[in-house]
């Protein structure tokens, strides 16, 4: 018994989405039934009359149904869930989980990707290289939105069974509040975007352009598309402007409902993106410190998207 | 309909050849029907054409059932089940519109493929079927699967198809059998050839150009000769002057007759829809499919619908021994007809009082007296025996059989006339004869004290090559034209007959094995297994059993399968890994905080001499794996150079960093 567990936790602990094997179910589908019965007929006339040709006939097809349902299981068991993910995305849009997918030895065929609600098809899900395919999810709240148990199925080769097998949901997609358009009220130095005239220094928040790689460059700034199209080494060059910056306050938001003050504060945080604010965020047990650029925008993002809501593990 | 449907001409290819073999029996106007709509449905495809409304398919269903009722009356039989199915099949793709549509075409199609097998189970129709069969799977598995070419998916239907053999197998041996039918049997088909049960001048001439096959006899020994090889099937007692016929039917045999010369064989014989079946004079005792009457011949319990097989064992060498009390009537005759026939057995029996003697007197008449041997026999008038016996003397068997017993009756002497088949054909491929509707023939019995029933053909004195060497010989040569055996001469010819014994041999392997696999062969079967006690229950079992044990291997093997399979990464990962793995043995592992890029710098720098290699590698995997920009081409490219790339040992003992590796500020 101990045993048993043992081996089960030392599993559990292996596990991640290409690893994990999943039981593979099947059952008739509706025409499997139909073709049940429809050899069945066949059997009984083969036994009126005495017909050794005909019960040669009705089991070889239905051997053949037995062997097409191991096809079918097998067309399901070879299917591998590579990786699963989603970029973030504001409530109220849809998500799109990017499942990647690769089958074993030979390819797959026909294969139905959803969760509980979405679906979408896969005519062939290749061996030699990983495939592929984006299904949309409606992000209803902020939070972390779980893509719940991906069911993969098929009916290949016959359609006369059904195979599928569950792979408990590891997808998990960012979903910001939705932004709510509105001024950016600020408290600290912060001054509209348009008398901005800091001026322009080498910094990480807008593209400008790509230079040369030189060595001692942040490997994070490698144009890596640039490179694999053989272009050789670049490095994407960024600017950032200094001179203004606001706190968006929590406390300040004249808002009754804590998730419309989130939305408006979304809002803010990507309206002063766009115009290049240096801004800080302070919420009710956290704050972030006044900057600017991507990824400063997306841990806003993200600290909205997270109030209150304590996940298990990040995303 | 969208222009490009990928269904709609492989449903009707596959519909085609299941319906083809029944082009023969269906009436014309259906075949037109399902050329017609189906023709219509292939057009519309491309031309634009509309497909027609519920309303229209209404009225086409009721016209197609009336034209079905109109063709075949209200009867039902095999025949109007075809006829109906198949205007269903005709109209059936003018309404597939859906995945649904398409499933229930194919269905019927599979449907359709056994109808064939009610009306032949000839070896080629096996064939055919399966060819069949295989064609309508690869339309299944691309209704299930538009995508891709036709080839794949008709590769994927033969391997699922040899997959299924082995279970297809167990359960014909397994599968409980039953004697006889549920529900009535069907009709017989075609006209059946062979024997009747009256005998009148012609009756047997009229077989003689047919050369369908009447049964085959597997020996366990040698063959007997040709002169033993007289194939008892029926015995004809009474004589109205015109026809023989068999009377009443005789009691069933008590007593064994004695006999030497046993020789064992087993017979196929095929359907005549009769019940008489047909044995080596003298059958002994142990007849499983029937009962032996007491003038030696065979009953079999039903009517021979269909290839039956039987084992017998006959004495070639017999003694009947006395005559019985029921066998009276062997000796009466027709009141007031034939009167010279009469005088003429008379004065034989004034003249001797030895029946042999009578007999060898008659047999020498017919020596004598210029009797031909023809098929070609003249019209005789009311007293036939007389006017064959002084008139015409031109006749086939029956002839010299119907006016021998005749003048043994008035003679005194009990006579019957046996009809059965004479001689047959040894096929050399295998140990046994082919007896054709072309051996037919009628002979004699006559009751001699001493010997019992004693065997006599007259026609064997007026044409000896009739025993040995087949009809198509004793005839004149201007008769022979037609005949099998006759029928041609040459080189050709001979490869011809070489070819037929073959395929003789194939056909009768599987009509023994397949289609004669019946419920007694398989009680056998399980008898070996011990499983006769209850047979039905026993099968179900054993077929349960083994599905289960079946079904678990595979869950099993599967299961083992993937656990080998350990976890996935994407194939150009692997070649990577690969490739990592080659410089790892080098002493340059890749640490786990070294990207692809990093790495190759790191090689390079330690490395100079295979720096360009590493970075080309790099470049490609990162273009295949990242970029994701990469063709097949590409992949190709990248995998032959991980596969080449053979990091051998530093040239240079020295530890140099090349110049071009080195950081301008480091």
């Amino acid at each position: 018994m101990t045993n048993l567990s043992k081996s089960l936790e030392k599993h559990h602990l292996k596990t991640h989405p290409s690893e994990k094997r999943a039981t593979v179910y099947v059952l008739p589908t509706w025409y499997g039934f139909l073709f049940m019965l429809v050899l069945l007929a066949m059997l009984a006339g083969s036994v009126n009359y005495g017909s050794n040709l005909g019960f040669v006939l009705t089991f070889l097809l239905g051997g053949m149904t037995i062997v097409s349902m191991v096809h079918t299981c097998r067309n399901i068991s070879r299917i591998d869930l590579l990786a699963i993910r989603a970029r973030p995305v504001f409530a109220g849009s849809e998500a799109v989980f990017n499942s990647r997918l690769q089958s074993g030895k030979k390819p797959a065929f026909e294969v139905q990707l959803g969760f509980s609600d979405t679906h979408r098809k896969a005519e062939r899900i290749p061996v030699e290289r990983m495939m592929d395919l984006l299904i949309p999810m409606k992000a209803k709240k902020r939070g972390l939105m779980e893509s719940g148990t991906l069911k993969i199925s098929s009916r290949y080769p016959f359609g006369l069974f059904r195979a599928w097998k569950n792979i408990p949901g590891n997808g998990r997609c960012l979903v910001y509040p939705r932004p709510m358009p509105g001024r950016v009220e600020s408290t600290g130095e912060a001054t509209t975007s348009e008398s901005a005239g800091g001026t322009t220094v080498m910094g990480v928040e807008d593209f400008m352009g790509l230079n040369a790689y030189q060595p001692g460059d942040s490997i994070q700034h490698i144009s890596w598309k640039a490179f694999s199209r053989g272009q050789g080494l670049f490095t994407k060059q960024f600017a950032g402007r200094t001179g203004t910056f606001g706190i968006l306050d929590w406390d300040e938001i004249m808002e009754t409902d804590g998730e419309k003050k989130l939305s408006r504060l979304c809002g803010m945080v990507l309206r002063a993106h766009r115009d290049r604010i240096t801004f800080g965020l302070k919420l009710p047990g956290r704050t972030i410190a006044p900057s600017l650029g991507d990824v400063h925008r997306r841990n806003c993002l993200k600290a909205l998207a997270l109030y209150r809501i304590h996940p298990n593990s990040n995303p | 309909m969208s222009k490009k449907d990928p269904y709609i001409a492989p449903i009707l290819g596959a519909l085609t050849i299941a319906i083809a073999p029944h082009v023969v029996r269906l009436p014309v106007w259906i075949i037109l029907w399902c050329a017609g709509f189906w023709g219509y449905r292939l057009a519309a495809k491309s031309l634009r054409w509309p497909l027609p409304g519920p309303t229209a398919m209404q009225f086409f269903t009721v016209a197609g059932f009336a034209g079905g009722v109109a063709s075949y009356g209200f009867s039902f039989d095999m025949d109007v089940g075809v006829g109906l199915l198949s205007i269903m099949v005709g109209l059936k793709p003018l309404e597939i519109r859906n995945h649904r549509d398409r499933m229930m075409t194919v269905f019927l199609t599979f449907f359709m493929v056994i109808t064939n097998l009610l009306y032949t189970s000839a070896l080629i129709m096996t064939l055919y079927m399966a060819t069949s069969v295989f064609v309508t799977t690869a339309v299944l598995i691309h209704i299930n699967r538009p995508s891709g070419r036709l080839l794949p998916k008709l590769r994927f239907s033969a391997l699922i198809m040899v997959q299924a053999l082995p279970l297809a197998v167990i359960l014909f041996v397994l599968f409980p059998r039953i004697q006889g039918s549920i529900w009535g049997s069907p009709k017989q088909r075609a006209s059946v050839t062979g024997f009747t049960d009256r005998l009148t001048p012609g009756s047997i001439s009229t077989l003689v150009r047919n050369d369908e096959v009447a049964f085959r006899a597997e020996f366990k020994g040698l063959i007997p000769g040709p002169s033993r090889l007289y194939w008892r099937g029926m015995v004809f007692r009474r004589f109205d002057g015109e026809t023989w016929s068999p009377g009443f039917q005789a009691p069933r045999r008590k007593k064994a007759p004695s006999g030497t010369d046993p020789v064992d064989y087993t017979i196929v014989l095929e359907p005549h829809g009769n019940r008489w079946l047909y044995a080596l004079d003298l059958p002994t005792s142990g007849l499983v499919v029937g009962a032996i009457l007491s003038d030696h011949t065979l009953v079999s319990r039903r009517k021979i619908r269909r290839r039956t097989r039987y084992r017998v064992r006959s004495f070639t060498e017999y003694q009947t021994g006395p005559i019985e009390p029921w066998e009276e009537s062997s000796q009466k005759l027709p009141r007031n007809r034939n009167p010279k026939a009469i005088d003429l057995a008379n004065s034989w029996r004034r003249g001797a009082a030895d029946p042999e003697k009578i007999v060898a007197k008659a047999l020498s008449y017919f020596r004598e007296n210029r009797f031909y041997y023809t098929l070609n026999a003249p019209l005789l008038g009311r007293d036939t025996v007389d006017d064959f016996l002084f008139r015409s003397r031109k006749g086939f068997c029956e002839h010299y059989a119907s006016s021998f017993a005749f003048l043994m009756r008035a003679a005194g002497i009990p006579a019957r006339i046996v009809g059965g088949y004479l001689g047959g054909e040894i096929n050399p491929y295998g140990n046994y004869l082919i007896v054709r509707q072309s051996d037919a023939h009628v002979w004699t019995e006559v009751w001699l004290s001493q010997r019992g029933w004693v065997r006599i053909d007259p026609t064997s004195t007026i044409a000896p090559d009739r025993i040995e060497r087949g009809v198509a010989a004793a005839l004149a040569p201007e008769e022979r034209f037609g005949l099998l055996g006759m029928a041609g001469s040459g080189p050709l010819a001979s490869y011809w007959k070489k070819i037929g014994f073959g395929w003789d041999v194939v056909n009768s392997g599987w009509d023994r094995w397949v289609l004669g696999f019946s419920y007694l062969r398989q009680q056998r079967i399980y008898s070996k297994f011990g499983l006769n006690k209850n047979a039905v229950k026993g099968s179900l079992a054993a077929v349960v059993f083994l599905s289960g044990v079946a079904g678990v291997v595979a869950f099993r093997w599967s299961g083992r399968k993937k656990k080998d399979a350990g976890p996935k990464k994407d194939h150009v990962q692997r070649v990577y890994f690969q490739f990592c793995t080659k410089l790892a043995n080098k002493g340059l592992a890749r640490r786990p905080s070294q990207g692809p890029l990093d790495y190759a710098v790191f090689v390079g720098s330690v490395r100079p001499d295979i720096a360009d290699e590493v970075m080309h590698i790099c470049r490609l995997y990162i273009q295949l794996r990242y970029a994701e920009t990469g063709d097949e081409r590409t992949l190709a490219a990248y995998k032959t150079a991980v596969k080449r790339f053979l990091p051998g040992k530093y040239p240079d003992s020295k530890r140099s960093v090349p110049r071009k590796t080195l950081r301008p500020d480091a």
